[in-house]
């Protein structure tokens, strides 16, 4: 019997571009024996499937009507043809997600499968809001003893008087970031009060507060990733970028143009084996310590001897699959599916009670218990 | 040109590829062949190397090939995968057969017509050529009901090497055959429709059982 596995991509998001990538990059290389792949394209809240989102050509110029509407209720993925009828198309042994940001990665769509029981290949609810907010993230990790940079969240619309705290406690130049973002989208710099003011104008579009950092100087960022393979966590290789620019843009990315001969990746990256030692150590420990699952990208910057904790990426771009070295794509995916399946959905469990048969509700006790007679 | 498919399928599959007599690197012998000789070079590859659990993927000729191989050595083969594959005689033109009777009205009335025949022959040279005429003119249609393998029949719509015809021709042939029709117009699915072809036949070799 083939296990039935949906990868479900897209969304609503900034880094909805990013997502499509990584998905149909999963979904080409999902293995076949014992398995039925079945892309989930949500766009503009609708979700799409069938063969043509195999291909990358479906997305250069997306044509709603050309695909397939479905939607999941229960444990199965029923078609909607028109009028609004639905017709059963299969059954879900599996949801691989591949969703970047927004409302793929805050713990919005894991509480969905969470709540119909059907395994997903992601964190858990609670620690993917915790993950996808950068502010809480520092907290947590603070927490739990893990070194992180400096940072204050600040409101878009904050007072002179909020901004001379942080100025007081911070010193220029700092870096806004977005509080729930990712791939680098809406990061800035500010040299002073006037580039701050600018930033907290641009932050406007992405929620409504943002991070203030400290900035690092002549920082490298090093990046590795963490996945839990049948009880076990495993650590990839290390990735060393840096950059003339001081902090990574979203140009440098993924933009291969003009600029992309800044950024320098060094993998697996050269640095020493105690450094070495202390990010898997300090990846172990996060990724334990807040029950975190599946395949977990952990991006450090490495400052004046000092290594902090930036930013935890629940579904990292391309499933991070590019620093397993020693694993292909598709035994990773494999793996994943197999472990997200034996970890099964919710944990939670119903406590039966005879609670139901002593209540009546039109004595007026309310909820509480109806005195037994002896 | 096949290396779409060797990447995607090498994790999880024993790949062979087979390079033809007169196609790539291998010479063609000096005398002409049938279709049954392509085939039976094809069984003794797969019992040299001891081959089980065969599936057999066929583009154009090569899926004559394997439907040849199939109704010959069933038993060596699990399972069929033809894309875009001749083996269907096909429907000509009447401009088709006024070419063929002129051309053999010539011939007996000795009459040399050195610029007859289809660019593809042109191109080929001595035994090749015989060959090529004893391909061509060998259709599998009333061999296709000996064939009960699985298989997967993958088609682009608006091919004209090998028309749309064909493939429900062969549908309806092959028992426990399943089509699907993609939008194209390349007699090359795989390389046209890459990722779509590949999802298809990793769908159908996903229940393939592994002893």
């Amino acid at each position: 019997m083939k296990k039935r596995i949906i990868v479900v991509f897209g969304g609503r998001s900034s880094e909805h571009d990013i997502s499509v990538i990584t998905g149909v990059e999963a979904l080409n290389a999902m293995p076949c024996k014992g398995y039925e792949t079945i892309p989930i394209y949500i766009r503009d809240d609708i979700w799409y499937t069938g063969e043509k989102l195999f291909d990358m050509r479906a997305f250069k110029c997306f044509n709603p009507s050309a695909h397939e509407r479905v939607v999941i209720v229960g444990k199965d993925m029923y078609k909607v043809h028109r009028h609004g009828k639905l017709s059963r198309k299969t059954s879900i042994d599996c949801a691989l997600l591949a969703l970047h940001g927004g409302s793929g990665e805050n713990g919005e769509l894991q509480g969905f499968f969470e709540a119909l029981a059907i395994p997903y290949t992601s964190t858990n609810v609670r620690a993917s809001v915790i993950c996808i907010d950068k502010g809480l993230t520092k907290q947590a990790l603070k927490g739990i003893g893990i070194s992180v940079v400096e940072g204050k969240e600040l409101s878009v619309r904050a007072t002179s008087y909020e901004i001379d705290k942080v100025e007081a406690e911070l010193e220029y130049p700092m870096i806004i970031k977005p509080i729930a973002g990712g791939s680098s989208i809406g990061i800035s710099k500010a040299r002073n009060r006037e580039e701050l003011y600018l930033s907290l104008e641009a932050g406007k579009v992405f929620g409504a507060s943002v991070l203030v950092e400290r900035m690092l100087s002549d920082c490298v960022e090093l990046n590795i990733a963490a996945v839990m393979i049948n009880n076990e966590v495993i650590i990839s290789e290390i990735e060393k970028i840096s950059t003339g620019n001081e902090f990574l843009t979203f140009d440098d990315k993924y933009m291969n143009g003009k600029q992309s001969c800044k950024i320098r990746r060094e993998f697996p990256a050269k640095i020493d084996t105690k450094l070495k030692k202390e990010i898997i150590e300090t990846t172990e420990i996060a990724y334990k310590k807040l029950d975190l699952f599946g395949v977990v990208r952990f991006d450090y910057l490495y400052s004046r001897e000092r290594l902090y904790l930036n930013e935890i990426n629940t579904i990292p771009g391309s499933l991070a699959h590019y620093l397993f070295s020693t694993i292909p794509h598709s035994y990773l995916l494999r793996d994943i599916i197999e472990t997200a399946i034996l970890r099964g959905s919710s944990t939670a469990t119903t406590f039966p009670s005879e609670v139901l048969t002593h209540v009546d509700i039109g004595s007026g006790h309310g909820a509480k218990l109806k005195k037994q007679r002896t | 040109m096949f290396s779409c498919l060797y990447n995607q399928l090498k994790n999880e599959f024993t790949i062979t590829a087979v390079d033809f007599y007169g196609f790539g690197c291998t010479p063609h012998p000096s005398y002409p062949l049938q279709l049954r000789d392509y085939a039976l070079s094809v069984v003794e590859l797969i019992n040299h190397y001891r081959m089980s659990n065969v599936i057999l993927i066929g583009h154009s000729f090569g899926g004559k090939v394997a439907l040849m191989l199939t109704t010959i050595h069933g038993h060596l083969v699990d399972r069929l995968i033809l894309i875009n594959s001749s083996g269907i005689r096909p429907r000509r033109h009447i401009k088709y057969y006024f070419n063929i009777y002129y051309y053999k009205l010539c011939k007996i009335m000795h009459i040399e017509r050195s610029n007859a025949g289809s660019v593809d022959y042109k191109a080929l040279s001595g035994a090749m050529k015989k060959t090529f005429v004893n391909i061509v003119n060998y259709h599998l249609n009333a061999k296709l009901r000996y064939i009960t393998h699985k298989t997967l029949i993958l088609w682009s719509r608006y091919d004209s090497t090998t028309p749309l015809y064909m493939a429900r021709k062969l549908k309806r042939g092959l028992k426990a055959s399943s089509l699907v029709i993609m939008d194209s117009t390349s007699h090359y699915l795989f390389l046209d429709r890459s990722s779509e072809s590949l999802a298809e036949i990793k769908r159908f070799l996903g229940d393939v059982n592994d002893n």
